[in-house]
């Protein structure tokens, strides 16, 4: 699946332009515990958390994650963004909760 | 020694490379009991017996070993009715003794327990004074003394042993063949990683497979962020560059881990609340450091900050 796709079904804000908008995702990963994230999120996988703060770029850089759907409506600081954009990691916000916005995506065919 | 204490002794030589700066007058026991050719053996049983002890060094007056007496030696003695001998004709001779001087190394120790598989052995100095003594006991004090921890996480043990690279090598020596370097220098969480992002850069520069460089930087990040968070933000990165992979070792002189065993549990964590809102502090750091890293040894004396050691092999057909 797309990023591009992800953007679709969950109808929801992209912040990052058009970083990886065509990038391949094959796994989710729902979690708000970062070494749980580095530790156990595959690459090429987006990441679902409420987490919102500059270090989520770079646990996602670590692993590979092409991109992290940040829930509940938090707000993205811009340093946060501009960084994303920097390392090409997409950021995408939305007022749903992780576990609707897991389930999106499980019934969209993600693992 | 029983079969389970041999055994003890070669776990420990296993080891003689990461101890190699304790000298037998670091590890000896300094409190002694003596007697002196003039006593007799029934006094050495009671000694013995009382202090539970297994083997007396036998002195002159001026403190110059003579000789030895062991339990077995006192058995012996009670078969054939003789304890009330003086020990003079019964110890085990000077010549014959097996002992250490002050600088031999942990190296010798642990080869001449392995080799004579005696229960004790003198040190002695260049005049024959005594100056202590070693049993397999010391060691294993000494070593405990020597570091409040240590831990050690490594799949290819042997060839770890042996090299040459080695957190415990003085820090001067390593730091001047690091082949990058980054100082940790900061209080707040959000820098934390761009030691780690840089040196991210250099391994993509120099071409190793994304897999590797994925294994390095994650080691390397919980290493760095632990720095931050637990140890005050002072600390330091050094990455070398060999021909079968990589190694990182990570320090700090902060407060160091009270408990290694102990912290590398999944989900011990000391991470403060504020901490904790930020999604750190799952306790999930060094568990993923050791999944990540071929070898992982850390090193933290309590008040002296920590060490961290990461060996990444680069392995054939997969990085
Ligand atoms: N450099 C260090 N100095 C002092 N204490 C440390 C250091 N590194 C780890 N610790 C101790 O070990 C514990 C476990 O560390 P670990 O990295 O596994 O988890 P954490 O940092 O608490 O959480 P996480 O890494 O999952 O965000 C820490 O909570 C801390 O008490
Ligand atoms: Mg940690």
């Amino acid at each position: 699946m797309k990023v591009r796709e992800i953007i679709e079904i969950l109808d929801c804000e992209v912040l990052t332009g058009n970083v990886n908008l065509e990038e391949e995702v094959k796994y989710g990963y729902t979690s708000d515990l970062l070494s749980e994230v580095i530790g156990k999120a595959h690459p090429d996988s987006v990441w679902i958390t409420i987490q919102s703060h500059l270090n989520i770029v770079a646990v996602a850089v670590l692993v590979g994650i092409k991109a992290i759907v940040v829930c509940e409506g938090k707000t993205v600081d811009p340093k946060v963004v501009e960084k994303a954009i920097q390392e090409k990691v997409a950021i995408i916000t939305t007022r749903e909760n992780s576990f609707r916005t897991s389930g999106k995506l499980y019934e969209a065919g993600l693992r | 020694m029983s079969e389970i204490e041999l055994d003890l002794i070669s776990h420990l030589s296993e080891y003689k490379r990461i101890f190699s700066f304790l000298t037998a007058e670091d590890i000896m026991k300094k409190e002694l009991i003596t007697l002196t050719p003039e006593n007799y053996l029934s006094e050495a049983r009671v000694i013995m017996r009382d202090k539970r002890i297994s083997g007396i060094p036998i002195v002159d007056k001026e403190g110059k070993l003579v000789g030895l007496v062991s339990t077995e030696r006192i058995i012996r003695a009670l078969e054939e009715g003789i304890i009330s001998n003086k020990i003079k004709e019964y110890m085990t001779p000077r010549e014959k003794i097996v002992y250490f001087s002050p600088k031999d190394t942990f190296e010798k120790i642990v080869e001449t327990f392995e080799r004579y598989r005696y229960g004790r052995y003198p040190v002695i100095d260049e005049h024959n004074k005594l100056l202590g003594l070693i049993t397999k006991h010391d060691i294993l004090r000494a070593i405990l003394k020597q570091f409040h921890s240590i831990y050690i996480h490594d799949r290819r043990r042997e060839e770890y042993l042996n090299r040459e690279v080695s957190i415990l090598a003085s820090d001067k020596f390593i730091e001047d063949k690091a082949s990058f370097r980054y100082d940790i220098n900061t209080q707040s969480i959000s820098e934390a990683g761009e030691g780690t992002a840089l040196l991210k850069k250099v391994l993509e520069k120099r071409g190793y497979h994304r897999d590797f460089i994925r294994r390095v930087s994650i080691g390397t990040y919980e290493a760095e962020v632990n720095v931050v968070i637990h140890a005050g933000g002072k600390g330091l990165i050094l990455a070398f560059f060999e021909e079968d992979g990589v190694v990182v070792f990570v320090r700090d002189w902060g407060p160091g881990i009270e408990d290694i065993d102990l912290a590398m549990k999944e989900g011990f964590s000391t991470a403060p609340d504020h901490i904790r809102e930020l999604g750190f502090g799952a306790g999930m750091g060094l568990p993923n450091m050791r999944r990540a890293a071929d070898r992982l040894v850390i090193l933290s004396q309590s008040g002296k900050g920590t060490r961290v050691e990461m060996v990444f092999n680069l392995k054939e057909g997969r990085d």
